[in-house]
């Protein structure tokens, strides 16, 4: 049997209850869907656990790191080539004129 | 019958996101740039239909997203919800930290890891339903209940693919930083 990545095998808290209860909710976590509650449990572990302080923060800057380098400009040109479609389109097809 | 000036005021903030958007899931500027079009488009003949008060940004991304199926109608409109593979269960995290690569100061460190191509060639490596998730989810910042509407699937669907994107987003990033050495890279400029 393979150790799964996704625990925290090499940790003094590998296999604490609380260690997997954040485990499982990292994504919820840094994606901020948790109710105030469990958001306020798993922080209160976050302040007490190193090792999983340290993977919660590495998934909340790896998302950073994805939002900041895919993130690209619209082109002038592009911009402008909407607006015209857009002034040259006779606009919604089932609303009544005027 | 929409006002060209109030759409045009209305939507054009967001232009930037659809097309950032646009660009990842079409992998060429041409295509992403007729993708956005077509988008503003349909929304301007559509406007009316918009409920003021609910969510503009997300109504723009969900026209998106059906432009963009209709585009590629040959694909299938909902990907197989695969099978858990090895790659699901990579820990990027795990694989940098037994390398010694997390320093003491990791999240200012992580962004030097990678550079900006190859954060973008990760991403659009993968399957497109994960990959939209990734980019709604981390990029635009959109509540998973937003992408269940956008994507017109359950959340746990979302949650899923959220889940597999990320976990293959990792091996990708992982392999690009071996194939180099895992020295960090020096374009935080984002050049």
């Amino acid at each position: 049997m393979t150790m799964s990545d996704s625990t925290f095998p090499d940790d003094p808290c590998a296999g604490s209850d609380p260690c997997r209860q954040a485990v499982a909710e990292l994504y919820t976590y840094v994606d901020g869907e948790l109710d105030d509650v469990t958001r306020a449990t798993i922080t209160k572990h976050l302040d007490d656990c190193s090792p999983c302080l340290e993977a919660f923060e590495f998934h909340d800057e790896l998302k950073t790191v994805v939002a900041q380098k895919c993130r690209a400009s619209v082109p002038d040109e592009l911009r402008a080539r909407i607006l015209a479609a857009i002034t040259a389109d006779p606009g919604d097809p089932a609303a009544t004129p005027g | 019958m929409a006002d060209q000036a109030t759409f045009v005021a209305d939507t054009e903030p967001y232009m930037a996101s659809l097309f950032s958007t646009a660009l990842r899931l079409s992998t060429n500027r041409a295509d992403a740039e007729d993708l956005v079009q077509e988008t503003y488009l349909r929304a301007y003949r559509s406007y009316g239909t918009f409920r003021e008060g609910t969510n503009l940004r997300a109504w723009l991304f969900r026209i998106l997203t059906n432009a963009n199926i209709n585009r590629h109608r040959s694909r299938s409109r909902r990907p197989q919800e695969a099978e858990l593979d090895e790659g699901d269960d990579f820990s990027l995290f795990h694989r940098m930290r037994d390398r010694n690569e997390l320093g003491r100061s990791a999240e200012d460190e992580l962004m030097d890891h990678f550079s900006e191509a190859e954060v973008v060639q990760a991403v659009e490596s993968l399957p497109e339903a994960y990959r939209m998730a990734v980019l709604l989810a981390d990029v635009e910042g959109f509540a998973y209940k937003e992408i269940a509407e956008i994507l017109d699937v359950p959340i746990g669907t979302v949650m899923s693919r959220l889940h597999r994107g990320r976990k293959r987003l990792e091996r990708e990033l992982y392999e690009f930083a071996v194939a180099r050495g895992l020295t960090p890279v020096a374009d935080t400029a984002g050049g």
